[in-house]
C-alpha cells in the first residue's frame, strides 16, 4: 500500500529524463526558488521535501520540462502467508 | 476457427510510438505494418527464419537457440489489430495468450500492456467479508497449541500459527509461541474444527508446518522436522544437477533487497550500498531482515548450499530500512538501480513489489518504470516477482515490460508433507502430476517464466531456512541467467545497450521449458 510516512506531506521525486549527464544544479535553483529541501539524491534523481515555504509540484513540472515529478511510494516484501481476517462461524471471542 | 482472444495496446518499450532511429528494423516494419482494418496478421512471419531468428543472426549469437517447437506453435498464430495512433504509434490489437507469448519472445523492445477501463467513483454496496460470530457450544474451553522441535523435542519460541476456521473467508485466529513453545488462542476453544493451520517456520534450520482438517483438543503438540540437505528441494530438484562450479562466472547481480550477509560461510559478498534516505550508505548488511540473504543464496552460495550460478558477483543494495517488516520507498529502489547500472551490473534481482489496495488499478509507478526503462538502455537485464496475493493480478514493477516477470511452481515430494509446503498445493497440475502452480503466485498475461518457489531452502544469517515465495522463484530465474550468460560470453560481452538487453532476454525465454501450464501462470515455462 501506497505510505506517506508518518503522517507528513509527501515527499517528491524529480527524475531527469532527457540524455546524457543530468543538470542536477540547474535542477535545484528551480528547486530551492519554491521553498523545496533536497534531502537526497542519486545521478538522475534528487528527493524533495517541503521546507515550510511554497511548494508546487506543478509549478516544477514546468520548469523543468525534462524531468518527471512524482510522489515518494513505498513497497513492500511479498508475503506468502494467509493471514486471519476476523473470527469465524463457531468461534467466539471472549468480550472483555 | 474460434479464438480466446484478449485485448491490449501494443506499444515500444518507451513512449507511444517507435522511434527508427533506436528501434529495430523487424519492429518498426512491424509497427508500420498494422494499421485499423488490417484483419489478421500471421506472425509465423516474426518466429520463423527470414523474421526474428534473422534478426538474431544479424546479432552473432551463434550458441542462441530458438526450440523448433516455438516456431511451428507460433506458424497458426493472427493477431487483428483494432485500431491505431499513428502509422507509427500505439495499436490496439486482439491476440491469444499464446500469440501474445510468441510476439514478446520475438520482440523483446515492444510492450504489450492490458486494456483498462475505469468506473464512475460512486460508491458500491458494501459487502460482508467475515461471518458473524456465535457461541461455542457446551463447556468448552480455550486451546493450546505445543510447538516442538521433531529431532531435538525443544520449544520452539516465537512462531505465528495461524487456524482458518473457514479458510475462503480468511475466518479463525492467530497467536505466536512463548519461551515453552505454547500458543494460547483467544477465541480457539476445544471441539473447534480447524480447516487449515499454518506455523511459520523458525528463523533457520527447521520447516515450518500445516496441517488441514485438525479437531482441536485442550492441549495440542506440533512438531517441525529439521531441514534436510539429503532431500533436494525445489530448486535443487530443478537446477542443482546441471550445476557448475563455473555457472555464473563473469556476471554481475544487483539483489536489491533488506541487505545480505556478507559473513555467511556459503556466501562471497563483498561489495554494496544501502539507499535508504537517512541510513548509513556503507551498511549493506541484512538488517531489513532476512529475506535479501535468502534470495542471494538461491543465485550464489557456493559452500554447504550451492546456489544456481554459484560463480556469480553478487552485490547488495538495501532499500529496506534497518527496521525488518517496514516499506521500501521507491526512491530507494530507483537509485539502487541507478547505482546497480552504474557499477556494471548484468542482472538486477527485485524480489519485492507494491501492494495495491482491494479494487484499485494496478500501479504504473513512473520512477521506477523510468529506471527500469534507463537499465533495458544500458543492457541490464531486470528479474521481479509476480507478487504473492493467491492468483491476483501481476504486481508492479513485475507487471511493466521492461521486467522479466516470474511466477512461482511447487512440486510434491521436494517438502515434508506435514510442512508449509503442503499449504501451497493447489491446481493447476502439470502432466507429472506433482507440479503445481503455488496457491499465492500472482498470475496473468505479463508473467513471462515461472520457477520453483516452493520451501526453496536457502541461506539465513545463522545458517539455512526454507522460504516460500515468487521471491524465491525470482533468484532462481535471475541465477539462470547469468548461468546462460556464463556459459554465453558472446552475449555477455556485448556492449552494454538495449541490444545486449534484448539477447539477454531472448536467451532466458529460449531456454523455458513448458510445463503445460496455460500461459497466464507460466509464460514460456521454466527456464532450464
Amino acid at each position: 500500500m501506497a505510505s506517506h510516512s508518518d503522517g507528513k506531506p509527501p515527499r517528491l521525486i524529480v527524475r531527469y529524463r532527457g540524455k546524457g549527464v543530468a543538470p542536477l544544479q540547474e535542477a535545484q535553483a528551480e528547486i530551492a526558488k519554491r521553498g523545496l529541501q533536497v534531502v537526497d539524491r542519486s545521478s538522475r534523481m534528487l528527493l524533495l521535501e517541503e521546507s515550510g515555504k511554497i511548494s508546487s509540484a506543478e509549478s516544477l513540472k514546468s520548469a523543468l520540462p525534462e524531468w518527471s515529478v512524482s510522489e515518494e511510494i513505498h513497497y513492500t516484501l511479498p508475503d506468502p502467508t494467509p493471514r486471519v481476517k476476523g473470527p469465524g462461524k463457531g468461534i467466539s471471542r471472549d468480550n472483555p | 476457427m474460434a479464438e480466446d482472444l484478449t485485448s491490449y495496446v501494443l506499444l515500444p518499450m518507451r513512449g507511444l510510438r517507435v522511434d527508427k532511429s533506436i528501434a529495430s528494423a523487424s519492429l518498426s516494419t512491424l509497427f508500420h505494418s498494422l494499421h485499423a482494418g488490417v484483419k489478421k496478421v500471421n506472425l509465423k512471419s516474426l518466429t520463423q527464419p527470414g523474421g526474428a531468428i534473422a534478426a538474431l543472426k544479424n546479432l552473432a549469437l551463434p550458441t542462441l537457440r530458438i526450440p523448433g517447437s516455438t516456431v511451428e506453435a507460433a506458424a497458426g498464430l493472427v493477431m487483428r489489430c483494432l485500431d491505431a495512433v499513428s502509422e507509427n504509434g500505439a495499436k490496439l490489437v486482439e491476440l491469444s495468450e499464446e500469440a501474445a507469448q510468441a510476439l514478446r519472445r520475438a520482440q523483446p523492445g515492444m510492450r504489450l500492456a492490458p486494456v483498462l477501463y475505469y468506473r464512475t467513483a460512486d460508491s458500491p454496496v458494501p459487502r460482508v467479508e467475515v461471518k458473524a460470530q456465535s457461541a461455542a457450544a457446551g463447556a468448552s474451553v480455550k486451546v493450546k497449541i505445543t510447538v516442538l522441535s521433531k529431532d531435538l523435542k525443544s520449544p520452539l519460541a516465537g512462531l505465528r500459527i495461524v487456524a482458518f476456521t473457514d479458510f475462503a473467508s480468511r475466518s479463525g485466529d492467530e497467536a505466536i509461541t512463548n519461551a515453552k513453545g505454547e500458543a494460547r488462542f483467544e477465541s480457539l476453544k476445544t471441539g473447534t474444527k480447524v480447516e487449515r493451520l499454518y506455523i511459520e517456520p523458525p528463523a533457520a534450520g527447521y520447516h515450518g508446518g500445516f496441517r488441514k482438517g485438525v479437531t482441536l483438543k485442550a492441549d495440542n503438540q506440533i512438531f517441525l522436522g529439521p531441514i534436510d540437505f539429503a532431500t533436494a528441494d525445489g530448486l535443487r530438484h530443478y537446477y542443482g544437477e546441471k550445476t557448475k562450479d563455473s555457472d555464473g562466472e563473469g556476471v554481475k547481480i544487483a539483489v536489491i533487497d533488506t541487505g545480505i550477509d556478507g559473513s555467511h560461510p556459503d556466501l562471497d559478498v563483498k561489495a554494496g550500498a544501502c539507499t535508504v534516505t537517512g541510513e548509513d550508505p556503507e551498511d549493506w548488511g541484512p538488517r531489513g531482515g532476512a529475506h535479501g540473504t535468502h534470495v542471494a543464496g538461491i543465485i550464489g552460495a557456493r559452500g554447504k548450499m550451492k546456489g544456481v550460478a554459484p560463480a556469480s558477483e553478487i552485490l547488495s543494495y538495501r532499500v529496506f530500512r534497518a527496521q525488518p517488516g517496514a516499506a521500501s520507498a521507491n526512491f530507494a529502489i530507483s537509485k539502487a538501480i541507478d547505482h546497480a547500472v552504474q557499477s556494471g551490473c548484468h542482472l538486477i534481482n527485485l524480489s519485492l513489489k507494491y501492494d495495491s489496495g482491494p479494487g484499485e488499478p494496478p500501479l504504473i509507478d513512473e520512477v521506477i518504470r523510468a529506471a527500469l526503462e534507463d537499465a533495458r538502455e544500458q543492457g541490464v537485464v531486470v528479474i521481479a516477482a509476480t507478487g504473492n496475493d493467491g492468483r491476483q493480478r501481476v504486481s508492479f514493477p513485475a507487471l511493466d515490460a521492461a521486467a522479466i516477470a516470474v511466477s512461482a511452481l511447487g512440486r510434491k515430494g521436494t517438502y515434508p508433507t506435514d510442512s508449509q509446503g503442503g499449504g501451497e498445493e493447489m491446481g493447476p497440475y502439470a502432466k507429472d502430476k506433482k507440479t503445481f502452480v503455488a496457491a499465492f503466485s500472482n498470475v496473468g498475461p505479463e508473467v513471462d517464466v515461472i520457477a520453483p518457489g516452493v520451501a526453496i531452502i536457502s541461506t539465513v544469517p545463522g545458517g539455512y531456512a526454507p522460504m516460500n515465495g515468487t521471491s524465491m522463484a525470482t533468484p532462481a530465474v535471475t541465477g539462470l541467467a547469468a548461468r546462460l550468460l556464463s556459459r554465453n560470453p558472446s552475449v555477455r560481452d556485448m556492449a552494454a545497450d538495449s541490444m545486449r538487453t534484448d539477447a539477454v532476454t531472448r536467451l532466458v525465454l529460449a531456454s523455458c521449458q513448458s510445463l503445460g501450464f496455460k500461459a497466464q501462470f507460466q509464460g514460456d515455462g521454466i527456464p532450464l
